[in-house]
């Protein structure tokens, strides 16, 4: 069993601090099934970590996770008290607040094409410089301010696990697994400064990259 | 041997400069001049080490090319202008947008330019504003496959790749389209940075040339049509994409 402070899984891209010098990707090297061997092992190991601290969540944190999860989607009230969109155009916002509004909106019965055109939105902001600000200005036109606040990773990931398709989505499993890089890399690199909501958070995008790394890869995936 | 008096090149040292101008030859094509960037520091990428390109030179045909067309790995480009005679400038710059390459550009008469720069540089609103056009070959078949590393993208969504000749415009992969192709997918999926990649461009950029040479322009149509453009792929999915082309 990993430990809350793992040892580097040998996955060389959540070895170092991500949200300091972020990946870059381009031209990767061919590593073979050995590659894939190690990215399993780095998210079995998260996904262990990540499971260790939810235990410490708390009753309300677990009734939102379960609506998000879908288990009681529509049983929980906690609407946002800004709507995603009138976030989303003010002249600055904090991305924490965009996200906890998609959150919010998502645990509810009603998801629209608003919602996932702005989680696209962030998607792209993120692909682009493979790092979340803590502000941006209005329409995500440019970030701003420190990047490194954990807890955007854990959101935005949750949200792209809950925005994906059961087909196959290859614009967002691509962005899901850079941001679980980053998850992977807080773990590992910044001693794990996730909250256990933020660790359930966490969770949901990993269980969506498994199976959709399932669907593309059949029995080489964890 | 066909001079296009009206075409030049944009290059820098790599295996897609090397195919373009290689096949050019190999069709009796010829540019009217060549303006060559330093390639400093970041020559040698990890999917593009030399001892890799040395060690695919059997593969050189993965492209299934529709000639007889092989390229030849060894020998560079000043060894190719050379041999065909071709005038060329050295441009101390591996900056496409700097001042030494909008001044190479601007003491040329070539309206026309056929791109290969640096992986991943994007042509900024100075360059594209200096009165020329700048011909890009692109390893995706656009509107579908705009962005990065559309080769990957394609064959995991489709099983077969594709190349788009347009020319390049501010927003990227959005320029006039002169044509596109489609290719079957690669005999060898490792080789697809470094050998498929050039291979198909440098076939396309051919039909393009020899159709210019014919009709003596180059017919373009825009392209309005939005797509979600695709990001540097993930080394996951690209892993994904190799290993599964083995089991079959």
């Amino acid at each position: 069993m990993a430990s809350a402070n793992s040892e580097p899984s040998g996955y060389e891209y959540s070895a170092r601090d991500l949200l300091v010098e972020p990946n870059h990707y381009m031209y990767s090297k061919y590593g073979g099934e050995k590659f894939l061997q190690l990215y399993r092992k780095d998210r079995e190991e998260l996904w262990t970590i990540l499971l260790q601290k939810i235990s410490a969540c708390t009753e309300k944190d677990v009734e939102l996770l379960a609506a998000l999860k879908g288990a009681n989607a529509g049983s929980t009230t906690i609407a946002p008290k800004v709507a995603p969109v009138t976030i989303l155009h003010q002249p600055k916002f904090s991305m924490q607040e965009l996200l906890d509004a998609l959150l919010a909106s998502y645990s509810g019965p009603k998801k629209n094409k608003e919602l996932e055109g702005i989680v696209e939105k962030i998607r792209r902001a993120f692909e682009a410089k493979r790092l979340l600000f803590a502000e941006y200005e209005s329409g995500l036109k440019k970030g701003s301010g420190q990047t490194g606040t954990e807890p955007l990773y854990a959101a935005f990931s949750a949200l792209l696990g809950m925005t994906m398709r059961s087909d196959k989505n290859l614009h967002v499993i691509n962005a899901l697994l850079k941001v679980n890089d980053c998850i992977s890399s807080i773990v590992r690199v910044r001693s794990n400064l996730l909250t256990p909501y933020a660790c359930g958070l966490a969770l949901i995008g990993l269980t969506a990259e498994i199976t959709q790394m399932r669907t593309l890869a059949g029995g080489k995936m964890p | 041997m066909s001079v296009l008096s009206d075409v030049g090149m944009l290059l820098i040292a790599n295996n897609r400069s090397r195919a373009y101008l290689q096949r050019m030859l190999h069709h009796g094509l010829r540019p009217s001049h060549v303006l060559l960037l330093t390639n400093e520091g970041d020559a040698v990428l990890p999917g593009q080490k030399p001892s890799d390109v040395a060690d695919a030179g059997s593969s050189a045909d993965v492209a299934k090319p529709s000639t007889e067309f092989k390229l030849n790995e060894a020998e560079t480009l000043q060894q190719s202008m050379e041999r065909a005679g071709i005038a060329w400038t050295v441009v101390a710059s591996s900056d496409i947008n700097s001042e030494t390459v909008i001044s190479a550009l601007n003491n040329r008469n070539e309206s026309t330019w056929i791109y290969s720069g640096p992986g991943g540089a994007i042509l900024k609103k100075k360059l594209l504003s200096i009165g020329k056009r700048f011909l890009h070959i692109h390893p995706g078949l656009v509107p579908k496959y705009r962005g990065s590393t559309t080769i990957y993208y394609s064959l995991l969504n489709e099983g077969k790749a594709g190349a788009s000749a347009f020319f390049i415009s501010p927003e990227i992969d959005h320029g006039a389209v002169i044509a596109t192709r489609e290719f079957p997918p690669p005999q060898d999926y490792e080789t697809i940075d470094y050998l498929y990649d050039p291979l198909i461009r440098s076939e396309l950029l051919v039909d393009v040339l020899l159709s210019y040479k014919n009709k003596g322009s180059f017919e373009s149509r825009e392209q309005n049509e939005p797509s979600d453009p695709y990001y540097i792929i993930h080394p996951v999915l690209k892993h994904v994409c190799i290993l599964n082309s083995k089991k079959k």
